[in-house]
């Protein structure tokens, strides 16, 4: 018996583990037809498009390495330097001993780039969600939030204890009307969106938003994790593309994908914003980012502001993929963006398409429902300003090779 | 407007279930929706969207969690009406 379904079999009901029940199927389901599109691991990195997956040599266009930094020389040498200087980790807390000057440094430099008073390092992404969100909205507070806003920022919502309202989808006129609802309480409401959204990749209309915003006097806080390096003159994101920067309260950010490592970031132009530090607990019981990663970090964050022939490449990669798929019969669930999602009917069917799409030596997401905003599984790519053009007809020329699965799934799925 | 009958929401609320789930067979007041009907925590939050704008009200996602049933639902839904008057 595989271990898989061994573990099923000994998920007994009303059991503590029962509630594990639908994920143990849903693992015993693909290991029965031995594809695991959540476990793939990448046996060597060749650079920031390719690397060996199953053996064999694989372009990348599922890894949110926006701008392909993550061998950047200058980044790589500050990091190894940092590495023999300060150690391995911090092994503390920013409260405690985990607070470097380099840490501090890299919130100038934060600060300064955006253009605003203060910024706070985070560990991850993920915790820089988590730390704002649940340090502005307690539990007498109210969150309105655009319903296909990340994990992070409803795990944020849960943590704080705020009462939680969803607008649709990048629906400023719906956000108006659940501002209206709340009365009196709209003034301190919290309204949380992000840039680019990331399963999708459309955009937000963020000076729309603003301005509904501005109307009702409430809290604005945008999450540019998936915009930062990509929009706007100096890569600031969606704000700074559309123009509204001095209506956004609260700036999140990440260091995982545009600038190449780990780690999260929030600034803003408020002073209340060093007062989070105190209220922030994964921000208090969380050890300090790893120094190397906060200097490599200090180096990309110049590449990304100076990076416009970044930014340039990576939107022409984006146009030739985006046209190339449409040409071929597929349809992109947004306009163009490095983000390219393409719904598939049927989850076996989604399974077959993305193991046959590595098979042919292309790496992409696979994601499946509830995790998708469509209730669609969905393959999800990701372009890099390290891709050439080549990869890219490279890439598509699998995708015209797999069309007849795709037009399988669709005629399938209207019967 | 005068705040409907909890037999009406619950009317409205197996209208938008058998929506989604057109072979569900018979609905009731005590059905399920995730162990009975198989709803994702998505489709729940796609539900009640459509419910906010017939009711003009909006539900707190964490005031959800406790909810069960299509009449636990109808039972929320009249208490944040009475909150709104």
């Amino acid at each position: 018996m595989s271990s898989t379904a061994s573990t099923l079999s000994n998920l007994h009901h009303d059991s503590l583990y029962d509630k594990l029940r639908p994920i143990a199927e849903a693992r015993m389901m693909l290991k029965q037809i031995g594809i695991d599109p959540f476990g793939t691991a990448m046996e060597n990195i060749l650079s920031p498009t390719e690397a060996i997956i199953n053996g064999q040599h694989t372009i990348l266009v599922g890894t949110n390495n926006y701008l392909g930094l993550t061998f950047d020389a200058d980044a790589l040498a500050a990091a190894h330097e940092t590495l023999d200087a300060l150690g391995t980790g911090t092994t503390g807390s920013r409260m405690a001993n985990g607070s470097f000057t380099l840490h501090r440094r890299l919130e100038m430099d934060f600060a300064a780039f955006y253009g605003v008073r203060d910024c706070i390092l985070f560990s991850t992404g993920y915790l820089a969600n988590l730390g704002v969100l649940s340090a502005l909205g307690s539990a007498q507070d109210v969150i309105v939030l655009d319903a296909d806003c990340h994990a992070s920022i409803y795990d944020g919502c849960k943590l704080g204890g705020a009462e939680v309202i969803r607008f649709r989808h990048n629906d400023p006129e719906d956000l108006d009307k659940r501002l209206r609802r709340l009365k009196s309480r709209a003034r301190n409401a919290v309204i949380v969106v992000e840039g680019l959204y990331s399963m999708l990749g459309d955009v937000a209309p963020l000076a729309e938003i603003v301005a509904v915003k501005q109307r009702y006097g409430s809290c604005l806080v945008v999450d540019e994790a998936h915009s930062l390096g990509i929009y706007g003159a100096t890569g600031r994101g969606v704000a700074q593309a559309q123009q509204c920067e001095d209506g956004v309260d609260f700036t999140v950010g990440t260091f995982s994908k545009s600038l190449g490592a780990t780690g999260g970031f929030c600034v803003s132009q408020r002073e209340e914003l060093d007062l989070i530090r105190y209220a922030s607990r994964p921000y208090i019981f969380t050890a300090s980012p790893v120094p190397s990663v906060v200097a490599s970090t200090r180096v990309t964050l110049q590449k990304l502001a100076a990076g416009k022939h970044l930014r340039a490449n990576l939107f022409a990669r984006a146009e030739q993929l985006h046209q190339g798929l449409l040409a071929l019969g597929y349809q992109p669930a947004a306009d163009v963006s490095p983000v390219i999602a393409i719904n598939i009917k049927g989850r076996l069917n989604a399974l077959n398409f993305w193991n046959k799409l590595l098979a042919a030596g292309a790496y992409c997401n696979l994601v499946l429902p509830p995790a998708t905003p469509s209730g669609d599984p969905l393959l999800r790519i990701s372009l890099s300003a390290a891709h050439n053009a080549e990869q890219i007809d490279a890439v598509l020329q699998m995708f015209a090779d797999l069309y007849p699965d795709y037009a399988q799934a669709c005629a399938s799925a209207s019967a | 407007m005068p705040t409907p009958s909890r037999e009406s929401l619950l009317e409205n609320i197996i209208a938008q279930l058998k929506q989604i789930k057109p072979d569900a067979g018979s609905l009731s007041a005590d059905t399920d929706l995730v162990s009975d009907l198989g709803l994702d925590s998505v489709q729940v939050l796609e539900m009640c969207t459509d419910l906010e704008d017939d009711l003009d009200l909006s539900i707190p996602v964490n005031r959800l969690g406790e909810v069960r049933t299509a009449g636990q639902l109808a039972d929320l839904l009249q208490q944040l009406l009475n909150e709104a008057d």
